[in-house]
């Protein structure tokens, strides 16, 4: 099962190396900016040609990036759905680009911590992934990275709209900032409805991290604003610190409260949570989640000395079925996924 | 705890599915965790999609740069060039107002020119309708009023807020 992935799939991305800011509660942040052509319809509404030449045209140029050149380039079309799947639990790439590849294309640096999305549900996407809680650091990066592209297009732009996106929920600065958090202190003390409502009054959107984000599992949430127009870059930034670190603080205070209450219970869902992840031999998904992030909150808690905040982190993505099927290089059946889960599991955890 | 869903296990996962508007939160077992996640959830829409179906009436328009008629917008949710935005303008604007609270952009603008702040587009602005009003051009001086009044409008509900 060769394909254009393979030095892609066995890479971790640079921003889940838990050096960031705020690691014990948010994984990494990531801003995206959304771009278009002037004068070609957006891409659902492209006729082929059209998708072929803006596709080979912005590939070319974004590979000729500084911060892109020398990494990886994919042409989804030319993947198997598989491998396509590997971006998903990479959290590089959504539904958009991957429902429809043909003439779509991810550019990322070497690290991951830069991607170009092309011909997705706009023409183009540039992210920038910074580890732990760093809005500024985010923002500053996609701009950066749009400032390299200017010149090598014409944006689609209207003095009155900004940049003009396919969906009109993107449309002005066409920025979407969004932070990958785990919340399970707020899970635990049944406060989390409260806080994600409070959130979305705030205009901030709320999803799970796992498969189509649909469903929260582990207590890891991905947390984005919603509104793009109206506000410059920065004011979204500090909009975002804002609001997403009050959540933080609160996750830590449900933390403290259920560790004041419970101490001895809370250590032995971490330890059980390690034990499980150092030695079972088989692990579904589901336990998998659940283990790593009851292993995270006690490391959180200093209730335990290990694992690296990179190790959890990796897991998160590396346990997923693509990973699993690409790195065994066939289809898995449910146990057989469950052994190649664990055996994997173990490799990170069991070491002396 | 007991599982929320049959009522006889210990819960030990906390579920919670997200569709839009609405989240289902529960406690259930790790069997009946294990049975919904055969069950793939609806789609999830975005808070603007639903503006959209709402707020475009039976006006007929076509868009000349694409072909994207009202019905093709309410029904993908998606405009389909740029110029969309000027066909489907009035159409827009309200949905836009209602759902980003602005409707005109401020901030980083293409070609390396000043970005614009919200100081500065009201400075502007407001030079313009000076102009305007002096040159009689009244329907643009009342556009022109209408940007205004929207960027120093109310409060954004972000401002004071606690999350
Ligand atoms: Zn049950
Ligand atoms: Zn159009």
């Amino acid at each position: 099962m060769s394909g254009p992935l393979d030095g892609l799939a066995g890479r971790d991305a640079a921003w889940l190396d838990g050096a960031g800011p705020e690691a014990d509660v948010v994984l990494a942040t990531r801003a995206r900016l959304a771009r278009n052509l002037a004068g070609f319809p957006f891409p659902h509404r492209a006729p082929e040609a059209a998708l072929a030449t803006i596709g080979i045209d912005l590939a070319r140029r974004l590979r000729a990036l500084p911060a892109l050149a020398g990494g990886f380039h994919v042409d989804l079309g030319a993947c198997e759905p598989r491998s396509r799947q590997v971006l998903r639990e990479k959290m590089l790439a959504g539904d958009d680009l991957l429902a429809a590849p043909e003439h779509r294309f991810a550019v990322a640096s070497d690290d991951l911590s830069a991607v170009a999305l092309v011909n997705g549900e706009d023409h183009l996407r540039l992210c920038a992934w910074a580890p732990g809680f760093d809005p500024a650091a985010a923002v500053g990066a996609a701009l950066r990275l749009d400032d390299d592209m200017a010149g090598g297009y014409e944006p689609a732009f209207s003095q009155e709209q900004g940049y003009l996106t396919a969906s009109p929920g993107n449309v002005g600065t066409g920025l979407r900032l969004s932070a990958v958090l785990h919340l399970p202190g707020l899970v635990m003390a049944d406060e989390i409805d409260k806080v994600l409502n409070a959130l979305r009054q705030l205009e901030f959107g709320v999803r799970g991290l796992a498969g189509e984000g649909r469903t929260v599992r582990g207590a890891m949430f991905r947390i984005g604003n919603l509104t793009t127009l109206g506000r410059d870059e920065q004011e979204i930034a500090a909009d975002f610190a804002l609001h997403v670190g009050k959540v933080i603080l609160h996750e830590r205070a449900a933390r403290e409260v259920l560790l004041a209450r419970d101490r001895r219970g809370l250590e032995d869902l971490a330890c059980r949570g390690c034990a499980a992840l150092a030695h079972a031999r088989l692990m579904t998904t589901q336990e998998t989640w659940d283990c790593l992030s009851h292993a995270r909150l006690g490391r959180g808690l200093d209730l335990l000395p290990t694992p690296d905040w990179a190790v959890l982190n990796r897991l998160l993505v590396r346990h997923q079925g693509a990973h699993l099927e690409l790195a065994a290089g066939r289809r898995l059946d449910g146990r057989e996924r469950s052994a190649a889960r664990s055996d994997l599991l173990r490799a990170y955890f069991a070491s002396p | 705890m007991k599982c929320h869903r049959c009522g006889l296990r210990e819960a030990s996962v906390h579920w919670l599915e997200m569709n839009g508007e609405q989240r289902r939160s529960m406690w259930l077992c790790a069997d009946c965790a294990a049975t919904r996640e055969q069950t793939p959830a609806t789609p999830a829409a975005e808070p603007l999609v639903s503006f959209l179906g709402q707020g475009l009436g039976g006006a007929k328009a076509e868009c000349p740069g694409c072909g994207t008629t009202l019905e093709d917008l309410r029904r993908d949710n998606r405009l389909g060039c740029a110029q969309c935005y000027t066909t489907f303008r009035s159409t827009l604007l309200p949905l836009l107002a209602r759902f980003h609270r602005h409707i005109s952009h401020v901030g980083k603008v293409p070609g390396g020119g000043q970005p614009t702040t919200r100081l500065a587009e009201i400075t502007r602005l407001r030079l313009g309708l000076t102009k305007a009003v002096a040159a009689e051009d009244f329907e643009r001086a009342a556009s022109l009023r209408d940007r205004l009044r929207e960027l120093e409008g109310p409060a954004r509900p972000g401002e004071g807020g606690q999350a």
